[in-house]
């Protein structure tokens, strides 16, 4: 498996103090796989990146108030997903982060490596995704994406932790199942 | 294999120039700063134009081309139900002050008082003791006094 983490710290303070090209560094970090994520979500290419540009902006204006740079990744996409909440609201669409599930085991040990895909499976995995219900599939992408934990995920959706090891299992499940069945 | 974050990524591999272009433009108009490989140095006018643009009317942009568009439907309106200037509908707008006047000349004919004298400019301000000619207003009471007598 790729590591995901990154082994040289992110520049958050130098961001902090105002310097463009530590934004530019960071933004060149998080743009694609929060991109990625935000399009999970909304399924349109020009939402997408009018969530990401309104989320890069609130991140320059509010970085101050971030109080553990460890944290500003989990921060970034917690800023997105209310971008996206909001973008619902906006378009009157029904919220599709209402709904509560049954607390499940707990799963959070499974890496994302344990959902290996076959290259001529890509495409049938992307559409599998696009079928979970969008709470599960925030969920899963942000486990797939930057491998957040339990702790984050739910601190970035809004959901508590219980909540979110439920979708996090349903999700996997559901992807697991569907692979199987894929020739 | 791959993993399902390899697969995600390169799904939306083809949007990230558009992206490093939205984060360049966020940057100008943030931190009023310009990549340097574009611009040499820092437009404050258009970094806050860019700034205009990104908070006032790119996030209501549905909003302004609606306006826009009412504002050129109320134009092609006005460019085609213009008529040209018509003298008699100037000369038609005069005729209720001319029957006002001879309103005015038949009533003095009645009262048997000589006809009010057409609608002068007003004269200019002279002090209340002045060596000029009396007031209008005391020649018609001397004129009108056997009357009242």
């Amino acid at each position: 498996m790729p590591p995901v983490a990154e082994p040289v710290p992110l520049p958050v303070a130098q961001a902090r103090a105002g310097n463009a090209e530590a934004w530019r560094v960071l933004f060149r970090r998080y743009q694609l796989p929060l991109y990625s994520y935000v399009h999970e979500l909304v399924r349109h290419d020009q939402t997408s990146l009018d969530l990401v540009q309104e989320t890069f902006i609130r991140a320059v204006r509010h970085l101050g108030r971030l109080r553990d740079d460890a944290k500003f990744g989990s921060w970034l996409f917690g800023i997105a997903h209310q971008q996206c909440i909001q973008h619902w609201r906006r378009s009157r669409m029904e919220q599709p982060f209402d709904e509560e599930s049954a607390d499940l085991p707990d799963e959070s040990g499974e890496g994302p490596a344990e959902l290996l895909v076959r290259a001529e499976q890509a495409a049938q995995f992307r559409a599998l995704l696009a079928q979970l219900p969008p709470p599960q599939r925030a969920v899963i992408t942000l486990f797939f994406l930057e491998e957040f934990s339990i702790e984050e995920i739910a601190g970035i959706t809004g959901a508590p932790p219980g909540t979110v090891k439920s979708r996090l299992h349903h999700a996997k499940r559901t992807l697991k199942k569907l692979l199987e069945h894929q020739p | 294999m791959k993993t399902p974050r390899e697969i995600i990524l390169e799904s939306h591999r083809a949007a990230e120039p558009r992206l490093d272009r939205l984060g360049e433009a966020v940057l100008a108009a943030e931190l009023g700063t310009a990549h340097k490989a574009s611009r040499g140095r820092a437009n404050p006018v258009g970094a806050m134009m860019q700034k205009l643009w990104l908070e006032l009317i790119w996030p209501s942009r549905r909003t302004w081309a609606g306006l826009a568009a009412v504002w050129v439907v109320l134009g092609v309106a006005y460019v085609t139900t213009r008529r040209p200037y018509d003298p008699t509908a100037h000369a038609a707008s005069q005729q209720p002050m001319t029957s006002w006047v001879e309103e005015e000349q038949l009533l003095a004919q009645l009262l048997d008082r000589p006809p009010s004298a057409p609608a002068k400019a007003p004269a200019p301000a002279r002090p209340a003791s002045g060596d000029g000619p009396p007031a209008k207003s005391a020649q018609w009471l001397a004129d009108d006094f056997p009357r009242f007598c």
